[in-house]
């Protein structure tokens, strides 16, 4: 025999109005009362960072030098930049990240004839990355940008996920990206060729295990896919004989890189360790090989030291040339951009940080950092940065 | 909440965390006495790190003092983990800030280093056998669940 429904929900009210009359006669306070009232929205956190890079070098794709010659890559960056953390709730935060670069390139490419890009340039960002805490041992990550400079406006917009797994030890992790980039193209003569555009989807999955107290391992793989327009247009190609050539691109490109770090840390010292390796391939033909080693020691509780050394190498794209024949195909690949070359690339940085939260007296709040780095590779590619850093806690 | 720990280790400077409360702790009391961490084994545990010019901290201590008088029938012990190099100011933050429960305090921030507390306020529910079995940096619903959880 059935139950008649109305006796169903008489049992269950009946059960909840015990459960609720035993929870009062207990005395025990619920999760709200204990808790309170969390405050709204409110600016928890800004950092502001300078940061100058200076580029020195040579580059078969630039016009500025001798005909059939690599020509100059010079080039300065200043970039003011401001990160502020906004607290909605318990479970929500977001990263309002806005960077402001001001490019200043000794290279009168063609493409100055026509428009400022590479000569003087000013590009804004805005990137709002929120994070919401899903349930105990997920996270939701999601990113909305903007790009904006002259010959070129862009908007991205991504989606991420965390779990930790195996009380916490252990976390896995996915997130997707699109970016859609429209700009003015242009010839390697300057000529205005119209409007056009790229797009670009990427996947990342990522994985980290504390392999003991003091050691932890993480890795990940990410596929990138390009679609559009992939050459910047102005970019020339010198031909036997003292021509020039434009550029000539697939108009598709898959990237894969897969990466891992081991950390470990060591009490006695106060010092931690990593070595980070990346190996990256792609259509174009290209193989790279990544290994970075650093090192983190503290001085004193609220201030370190961070020292990194980084080797990459990497092979060239399978049309990649520094001259074209005086007789050659104009539909056939070809390229001389020399971030497309084969070359060995090395990097070392310093880095002095005051950590927040432990720096002495009334700079409690405050945090600050300073930075240098200098990357040069084989084919005649310098670049110096240094950037300085500092932040507030709200 | 780990995870956010791992991955500061990971990107970041820190230390991969202790899972377990370390025994070698040299947290000393408001007369500068030494406090073993071994007198928090069987009892179920709040640690909560936190200094005086950290206004998030300040701002859980009334969250921390119902907390703590709500459970410590039930034989929940709520520790404040004063980051100072300096005993002095325990007895005195704990009288201005209306603290109940106990404060000590972490010289030289080893053992807030021995557990990840790289950012103040942190909490940790440690349960009766020494294993931390959560950590957050609010008292908020999933943190007053482990709470229940290890006290059942």
């Amino acid at each position: 025999m059935e139950s008649r429904p109305e006796a169903v929900v008489v049992v269950r009210t009946s059960l909840v109005t015990l459960a609720l009359l035993a929870g009062i006669a207990s005395g025990q306070p619920t999760d709200a009362e204990i808790i309170g009232h969390d405050a709204s929205w409110r600016v928890d956190d800004v950092e502001l960072r300078a940061e100058y890079l200076s580029q020195r070098g040579h580059g078969y794709q630039s016009q500025d030098g001798p005909i059939a010659g690599p020509g100059s890559e010079a080039m300065g960056v200043f970039e003011p930049y401001a990160l502020v953390t906004v607290h909605q709730n318990d479970k929500i935060t977001h990263e309002i990240t806005a960077p402001v670069d001001i490019i200043s390139a000794a290279s009168p490419d063609a493409v100055d004839a026509t428009t400022q890009a590479s000569r003087r340039n000013e590009s804004e960002d805005l990137e709002v990355r929120s994070t919401f805490k899903l349930w105990d041992h997920d996270l939701l990550t999601t990113r909305v940008g903007a790009h904006h400079e002259e010959p070129m406006s862009s908007g991205s917009i991504g989606a991420g996920w965390r779990h930790s797994l195996a009380d916490d030890n252990a976390t896995i992790g996915a997130n997707a990206n699109i970016t859609i980039d429209g700009f003015d193209d242009h010839d390697h003569y300057g000529d205005y060729l119209g409007k056009t555009a790229r797009e670009t989807f990427n996947l990342n999955l990522t994985g980290s295990q504390l392999l003991s107290p003091t050691t932890v391992i993480d890795g990940g793989y990410g596929v990138t896919f390009q679609h559009g327009t992939l050459d910047t247009g102005w970019n020339a190609v010198p031909v036997a004989g003292g021509a020039l050539s434009n550029e000539i691109l697939p108009s598709d490109r898959v990237r894969h890189a897969l990466s891992v770090r081991l950390a470990q840390h060591v009490p006695a010292t106060r010092s931690t360790l990593k070595l980070w390796y990346r190996a990256y391939l792609d259509d174009f033909g290209i193989q790279a090989h990544s290994v970075e080693l650093a090192a983190y020691q503290y001085v004193v509780p609220w201030l370190y030291v961070r020292g990194a050394y980084r080797y990459h190498h990497q092979t060239g794209a399978d049309f990649f040339t520094t001259q074209l024949p005086m007789f050659y195909d104009n539909t056939a690949l070809h390229t001389a951009d020399s971030d497309l070359a084969p070359f060995s690339a090395n990097e070392w940085s310093v880095q002095v940080a005051m950590v927040r939260g432990r720096t002495p007296g009334s700079l409690h709040d405050w945090s600050f950092g300073a930075e240098v780095l200098r990357y040069w590779r084989s084919n005649d590619l310098q670049i110096t940065v240094v950037s300085l850093t500092v932040g507030r806690r709200m | 909440m780990r995870w956010l720990v791992l991955l500061a280790v990971a990107c970041h400077t820190t230390a991969p965390p202790a899972t377990t409360l370390p025994r070698d702790g040299q947290l000393l009391d408001g007369s500068a006495a030494f406090v073993p961490a071994e007198r928090y084994r069987g009892k179920v545990v709040v640690l909560d790190f936190w200094a005086g010019w950290c206004e998030d901290c300040r701002k859980m201590v009334p969250a921390l003092v119902r907390l703590h008088d709500a459970f410590a029938s039930r034989g929940l012990l709520v520790v404040a983990v004063l980051s100072s190099d300096s005993g002095c100011c325990a007895s005195r933050y704990a009288h201005d800030f209306g603290i109940t429960y106990p404060v000590v305090f972490d010289p030289e921030l080893a053992y807030s280093d021995r557990v990840g507390a790289s950012e103040l306020p942190l909490l940790l529910v440690i349960d009766r056998t020494g294993t931390i079995v959560h950590r957050s940096r609010h008292l908020d619903e999933d943190t007053l669940a482990a709470i229940r959880k290890v006290l059942e």
